[in-house]
């Protein structure tokens, strides 16, 4: 390699072939492809994480829903029954006895996560995996 | 007792370089570098080349503490993220320097302690910030980072050892002649 006019260190420095080995090279591609491959494996891995319906009436638990898979569901509470539909990857109240039809006002949710409530009825639907979500704040 | 006061001055050289690394690093906008070069993980390094693994590990430690001294941040959650991802940056480095010096250069060395640190650094941030798996998103791209800062790192961490090697001789010991070699030790 030419001076160039540099230090004799600085050139023995800049010669990376002199001094780097082949389990460097083989380290630098396992990473390349660790993180090539996790660019599609991780959001795979977090999606596949089942997120889940439950369905609360009163203190009672009626039962717990795999969100990708449609299907209604009929809730007895002290009204009457309400209905709610799992559909294309998000839930919603369908129809409920309650007046004011807040619950279904509430509109649906999906994977983020989050909660509907009927309160006359007395009927919580919670999306999530039991984790509480989000944040507050960020600080630096 | 000369080259033990040279080996702290020594020491207390490259901890005072890694500090004041890790303060002026601090000061980078996150805005425009969203991920930091952990340039101070280059003192690190080279203290383990240069004196060994534990005072690696001691000038590691002590570059946290006073830089988050330094800038403000000890004790928040900047602080602990660093702390966890330091040490287990300089823990995976020592043990690959000892078991695989053999193998890898500097550069490998320092690629592992970059990936370690981040893997650390996410891993801690998801147990005492975030609590969201949504945080391991951002694994691959901080795994690309870390290859091209550890490569970086590991450059400029080779050019740091052969020119501190250069500027001050190894130890003193090792020049020391036989008789001083036994009037060392026995001074020991």
């Amino acid at each position: 390699m030419p001076r160039c006019g540099y230090p004799a260190m600085v050139v023995d420095v800049m010669n990376l072939k002199a001094y780097i080995r082949p389990a460097d090279w083989v380290l630098i591609a396992f990473l390349l492809v660790t993180a090539v491959l996790s660019f599609f494996l991780i959001p795979r891995w977090l999606m596949s994480g089942a997120t889940e319906v439950e369905i609360l009436a009163g203190d009672r638990l009626v039962g717990r829903y795999p969100l990708n898979h449609d299907q209604r569901i009929e809730v007895p509470g002290p009204l009457g029954v309400s209905e709610i539909v799992i559909e294309g990857g998000h839930v919603r109240f369908q129809s409920s006895p309650c007046p004011h039809k807040t619950c279904k006002a509430m509109g649906n949710l999906g994977t983020e996560g989050g909660i509907l409530v009927c309160l006359p009825n007395e009927i919580v639907v919670r999306v999530g995996n039991g984790q509480p979500d989000g944040l507050d704040a960020v600080s630096r | 007792m000369t080259d033990r006061v040279g080996r702290l001055s020594r020491l207390a050289l490259l901890l005072a370089l890694a500090t004041v690394i890790h303060t002026a690093e601090a000061f980078l906008p996150i805005t425009v570098v969203w991920f930091r070069f952990g340039f101070a993980n280059i003192i690190g390094l080279a203290t383990l080349y240069l004196f060994g693994f534990k005072d690696a590990l001691l000038i590691t430690l002590g570059r946290i503490f006073l830089g988050s001294l330094a800038t403000g941040l000890f004790g928040s959650p900047a602080f602990v993220l660093s702390l966890a991802g330091g040490i287990c940056a300089i823990l995976a480095m020592g043990i690959a320097h000892r078991l695989a010096a053999r193998f890898f250069s500097e550069i490998g060395i320092s690629l592992i302690g970059a990936v370690a640190h981040n893997t650390a650094q996410l891993v801690a941030a998801y147990f005492i910030l975030v609590r969201n798996r949504g945080i391991f998103l951002l694994f691959p791209m901080m795994l690309l980072a870390s290859i091209g800062t550890g490569f970086i790192n590991g450059f400029a961490a080779r050019f740091f050892i052969t020119h501190f090697r250069k500027i001050s001789p190894p130890s003193i010991p090792h020049e020391s002649t036989t008789a001083g070699a036994d009037r060392h030790q026995a001074s020991l």
